[in-house]
């Protein structure tokens, strides 16, 4: 009963995340697939790179929950595991901000230079949307609630 | 005298260093942004959250005491299970942006806030 209990703890929260992550990210590539392309390059960047945060999450932390469950429903002791293994997991962890990170920053250029694509093409070409800084770009031209 | 093994360095200090700082960054770049979307500022919980994480993981190995205490349990396992819980918030937002019409992203954001920080505090306490 205790391990059961100790399953659902540490097993629970991870798989059935990924589950409904996995779901939502199906369900909403469906209807991204069926917004017209002009008025949606910059909410696909957007919404695509809010998908990957969820996906980074689990998949930095999610191997830290298999790792512990393994090891409790085994019982093995932490110090008789391959150290190359948990160092890994943990080192992965540890990198989750980071990844996030790497992903914002990509979304902001990523953002910023279609924002500009966008802005040369509307003018014909012209300026090239001169005098606008990054934020400012980024701020009119993301999505309006999200 | 602590004595730090080189695994220590890859596994823990290297990583959480470098969290430390891209998430300082994030935050720096959220407070400057004019215009704080709700997806932004979902960006910037979950950067809070690794924050929290990286820092008590750090604090564990440059304080071996730090380990035992009560403290120390709760400020590494809550993150875990929030950005767990978080990211799945995340994408159900997107997907009711995407689906609904009359959603309310800022009323989403507000009550799963609350209600992932209560199922957080369930299974760290458990």
């Amino acid at each position: 009963m205790s391990q059961l209990l100790f399953g659902i703890i540490l097993f629970g929260p991870p798989s059935l995340s990924l589950i409904l992550t996995t779901i939502c990210y199906q369900l909403s590539a469906n209807v991204l697939k069926s917004l017209p392309h002009a008025e949606s390059e910059l909410t696909k960047i957007y919404i695509k790179n809010l998908q990957f945060y969820s996906f980074a999450q689990l998949l930095t932390f999610g191997p830290l929950f298999l790792y512990r469950f393994v090891l409790g429903i085994l019982e093995i002791d932490e110090e008789d595991i391959n150290s190359t293994l948990s160092s890994c997991i943990e080192a992965l962890a540890n990198l989750s901000g980071f990844i996030n990170a790497i992903i914002f920053f990509f979304q902001r250029r990523s953002a910023v230079k279609s924002s500009k694509t966008s802005f040369m093409t509307s003018s014909n070409g012209g300026g090239g949307g001169g005098g606008m800084s990054m934020d400012s770009e980024l701020d009119t031209t993301l999505m309006n609630d999200l | 005298m602590l004595t730090l093994e080189t695994s220590d360095y890859f596994d823990t200090i290297i990583p959480t260093c470098l969290t430390i700082l891209t998430c300082t960054w994030l935050l720096m770049t959220y407070f400057r942004l004019q215009r704080k979307t709700v997806g932004m500022s979902m960006i910037m919980v979950l950067a809070l959250s690794d924050i929290i994480y990286a820092i008590t993981a750090l604090a564990g190995t440059l304080f071996p005491q730090f380990l035992l205490s009560r403290a120390f349990l709760v400020l590494f396992f809550y993150p875990t299970y929030f950005s767990i819980f978080f990211a799945s918030v995340m994408s159900m937002l997107v997907y009711q942006s995407l689906k609904n019409k009359d959603f309310e992203p800022k009323k989403f954001f507000a009550i799963s806030l609350v209600l992932t920080f209560i199922l957080s505090s369930v299974f760290v306490w458990t």
